[in-house]
């Protein structure tokens, strides 16, 4: 689907005013997770997040992380963006590791992230504000008109829909040039059309920028649609289960969904996680698959 | 025959006559709500409530301790109380706002109230309060007094003087943390601070007297003889039994009884009767005239419109 | 609009029908002492308006709690960063605090006139108590309701701690801060008038006491009602500059957004 008026628009200003550049040199945003485990110690003993993950992610990729509920998806994602500390084993950015929250890797939350206290335009600005940047608003308006918000950079979130909330959420993220960007189930909350053109907007600005992207969902078609590769994790224990590339073509359109390489690779997704999702249902409870 | 009927009629008359007389003797007590404060004919009030005095005129006395008039007045407004141990004053600012709603039955005397400085204090006389504090209980006679004093040395108050409401249970909290350059006490308190080394600059007769509701009076028609023949046996008894009496009034006031009754023997009501049988409760022309003057003063002052009417 | 004129012409009515059974009352009863009838209170609130002592009266009590609840609110907040900055103050403020905040201002009275004296000092220390609580407490619970999200959000944009407390706490808190400022100057209003009730020569209290000791009920009346209608206006607006600042607290009564 093309890009909207108002986003080429936003896209030709942004080439003309700004020089465009990648926000870190080639071959930044490399992420490694060595013999990662996370446990919690809860009130009725220990919960073990996640088990033993070791995981590769390359400068550019885009990787989603799928699977059923509790498997651990959000953790991953939280260790990755320097919330929660692992256990065990090493979470490693271009090879240093992560001790705290910074700004080469934002993250993207589901909902009400967004500081309700301050416009739509502050938001984007805050990371730039938090850098020490001149003329950071000016900035954030830029990064606003690609998410197609510019002439509502006056607003309060409240003000905003889901979706619109979600697109100032992402300009945010993008605005401090990060080399990853952490996406935690950013577009679940949204109606099914939304969160399909959020799909689309999400991939265009990825086409220009190409950092490394974690995305983590448990939509199937999602994954499929977005990522170069699917990483799967399961439930008990919490393990990578599966690793499948998407060989699909880019730029990806919505034909790309009736192609048969998609199906194939949606059967697959669906049963192995399927099969993972049954592991805390009891046998009796669920209709047997014909 | 016409002999028996007259003295058959004689003695159903005799008879009528007898069982109606009895029945009045046997007839039940009239209950009496009575307010009093401390200023010292709260004496006369506690030998009411606590003797059988009372009991013997037909009354049934039920006696309320206030802190001093006003808030007696209060209650006689809303006809909680029937009779109040008070002064000219509270009595003049209900009577300026309902005229002849009460009536002054009886008098008992004067004690005194008087205007007091700490010991260590710089103030000789009343001109010294020039650009001073004078607390004093608003709306009682002392207030008046002291208007009425310091005029005559030519103060006004609020340009000259600074005087300000404190009622009598702050009083001494007021002398004794120095709130106020001076303070105007009642007795017995009065007399108390007196003997622990404060200066009086200037003490005025505190007159007393009892008043009662207009509409109680008119309720039952021989209560105010039965009222006043009471009082009158009780100011008696106080005459004759006085540390008794100075007893139970003491209590109520948390002082020494024999401080009450030291003050009480200052009273002319019974300093100035030789015999018992001298005390007369009935108010004398010499306070009749003073109230005249009390109620110009009012409107002087400005608490009153015009001079409120006492009724006797 | 209709609706509204409606509402206004029931609001009117509702006040004349009062108005009328209290004519009624006071004629029946027939004792100004008791309940003089609504004549007199607006004869009463012109006198007090046309002599200035109204205007002297509120200014004083207005003063008096103005001063008071600045002083409280300073203290409060003070307070507010300490136990939240360092645990041990925590520990060592919160009890005494739970200890005092049940005494109503009213019983600090008789001892705010021991140790201040009388005139204005005993009322600023008791307004400054009865303002105190509500703002302490309801600013430390503001700090308490930060969204763990929010403050995720600014941590990976790069904030460090300096920011956290001035772009996500502070803001976050100020709601509840401003409805503990609120609830605090209407606790400080009322006990501006009860302190003066005993303390002091001026004010609102001070002129319902006097003209009690004169028997003066229309004027008790007048002090009643201007006592009212102020502490009402204080509330009111302050709930209106509430929904001024704090717009975004008021989303789960909109109809909807736009987008």
């Amino acid at each position: 689907m093309a890009a909207t008026a108002h986003e080429q628009l936003a896209l030709q200003s942004l080439r003309t005013s700004i020089p465009w550049t990648r926000p870190s040199a080639p071959g930044l945003g490399a992420i490694a997770l060595d013999g990662l485990s996370v446990r919690f110690a809860g009130g009725r003993g220990e919960t073990v997040a996640l088990a033993n993950v070791d995981l590769a992610i390359a400068p550019g990729e885009f990787v989603a992380i799928l699977g059923p509920s509790g498997c651990g998806k959000s953790t991953l994602l939280n260790v990755i963006a320097g919330f929660e500390h692992p256990s065990a084993g090493r979470v490693l950015v271009d090879g240093a590791p992560v001790t705290a929250p910074g700004p080469e890797r934002p993250v993207v939350f589901q909902q009400h992230s967004l500081f309700p206290w301050m416009t739509a335009l502050d938001n984007v600005a805050f990371g730039l504000r938090m850098a020490g940047q001149a003329s950071a608003r000016e900035r954030a308006r830029h990064y606003l008109g690609l998410v197609g918000l510019a002439d509502f950079h006056h607003r309060y979130p409240h003000e905003l829909s889901g979706g619109m909330q979600q697109r100032v959420g992402l300009a945010r993220a993008l605005a401090v040039e990060p080399s990853i960007l952490l996406m935690d189930e950013p577009f679940g909350a949204l109606d099914a059309q939304t969160r399909v053109l959020m799909q689309e907007q999400l991939l265009r600005l990825w086409e220009q920028w190409r950092h490394t992207v974690v995305f983590v969902t448990h939509d199937i078609d999602e994954a499929i649609f977005l990522a170069d590769r699917i990483m799967v994790f399961g439930l008990l224990p919490n393990v990578l289960c599966g690793a499948f590339d998407v060989d699909l073509p880019r730029p990806r359109g919505r034909g790309a969904r009736a192609s048969a390489c998609y199906q194939g690779l949606y059967d697959a997704l669906f049963d192995l996680i399927r099969q993972e999702s049954l592991k805390t249902f009891g046998a009796a409870d669920t209709v047997t698959a014909s | 025959m016409k002999m028996y009927r007259t003295v058959i009629f004689s003695i159903l008359a005799l008879g009528s006559v007898l069982w109606t007389s009895a029945g009045a003797a046997q007839a039940e007590p009239v209950k009496v709500r009575i307010g009093y404060g401390t200023a010292l004919h709260g004496e006369v009030a506690k030998v009411l409530a606590k003797s059988d005095i009372a009991k013997r005129h037909g009354l049934d006395v039920e006696a309320t301790f206030f802190q001093y008039g006003p808030p007696q007045i209060e209650a006689l407004v809303s006809k909680s109380i029937d009779l109040a141990f008070t002064s000219l004053v509270p009595t003049a600012s209900y009577l300026a706002k309902r005229p002849g709603a009460v009536v002054t039955i009886a008098s008992l005397g004067a004690a005194a109230h008087g205007l007091v400085v700490p010991a260590s204090s710089p103030v000789k006389t009343l001109r010294d309060f020039k650009g001073k504090t004078i607390a004093v209980a608003f709306g009682t006679d002392s207030y008046i007094d002291l208007l009425v004093s310091l005029k005559a040395v030519g103060l006004i108050r609020d340009a000259d003087v600074k005087v300000v409401n404190v009622p009598p249970n702050e009083q001494p909290a007021a002398l004794e943390q120095k709130l106020a350059d001076g303070v105007v006490l009642r007795e017995p308190q009065l007399q108390k601070f007196l003997d622990r080394g404060a200066r009086e600059i200037q003490r005025w007769p505190h007159h007393l007297w009892v008043i009662a509701r207009a509409e109680f009076l008119a309720e039952h028609s021989e209560i105010r003889r039965l009222l006043v023949d009471a009082l009158g046996e009780a100011a008696v008894y106080v005459a004759s039994h006085p540390s008794q009496a100075a007893e139970w009034f003491a209590e109520d006031l948390r002082l020494a009884p024999k401080l009450v009754e030291t003050i009480a023997a200052k009273n002319p009501l019974f300093a100035n009767a030789k015999t018992p049988g001298d005390i007369s409760v009935k108010v004398p022309a010499e306070i009749k005239t003073f109230a005249s003057r009390r109620a110009r003063e009012l409107v002087e002052f400005g608490i009153a419109q015009k001079p409120p009417e006492f009724v006797f | 609009m209709r609706s509204l004129v409606r509402a206004g012409l029931l609001g009117f009515l509702g006040i004349a029908l009062l108005l009328a059974a209290w004519t009624i009352a006071a004629r029946k009863l027939d004792n100004a002492i008791l309940l003089p009838p609504p004549t007199a209170l607006l004869a009463g609130l012109r006198e007090t308006l046309v002599d200035g002592t109204l205007a002297r009266d509120l200014a004083a009590s207005l003063k008096r709690v103005l001063c008071g609840f600045g002083l409280a609110a300073t203290t409060a907040l003070a307070l507010v960063l300490t136990t939240v900055s360092f645990r041990p103050m925590r520990q060592l403020v919160l009890p005494v605090l739970a200890l005092l905040r049940p005494i109503p201002p009213i019983a600090w009275v008789p001892i705010a006139i021991l140790w201040f004296g009388l005139g204005d000092s005993p009322s600023y220390f008791v307004t400054a108590v009865a303002a105190f609580f509500p703002i302490f407490i309801n600013s430390l619970a503001g700090v308490g309701t930060v969204e763990e999200q929010h403050l995720r959000a600014a941590r990976c944009l790069g904030a460090g701690r300096l920011a956290l407390i001035r772009f996500v706490y502070l803001p976050s808190a100020l709601p509840n801060v401003f409805t503990g400022l609120k609830v605090g100057l209407g606790q400080s209003w009322m006990a501006v008038v009860t302190a003066e009730l005993i303390a002091a020569q001026s004010g609102l209290g001070y002129m319902i006491e006097l003209n009690r000791l004169q028997l003066e009920t229309p004027r008790v009346l007048v002090g009643m009602l201007v006592i009212a209608v102020v502490g009402a206006l204080m509330t009111l607006s302050l709930s209106w500059a509430e929904t001024l600042l704090f717009p975004w607290r008021q989303q789960h009564r909109r109809k909807g957004a736009i987008g």
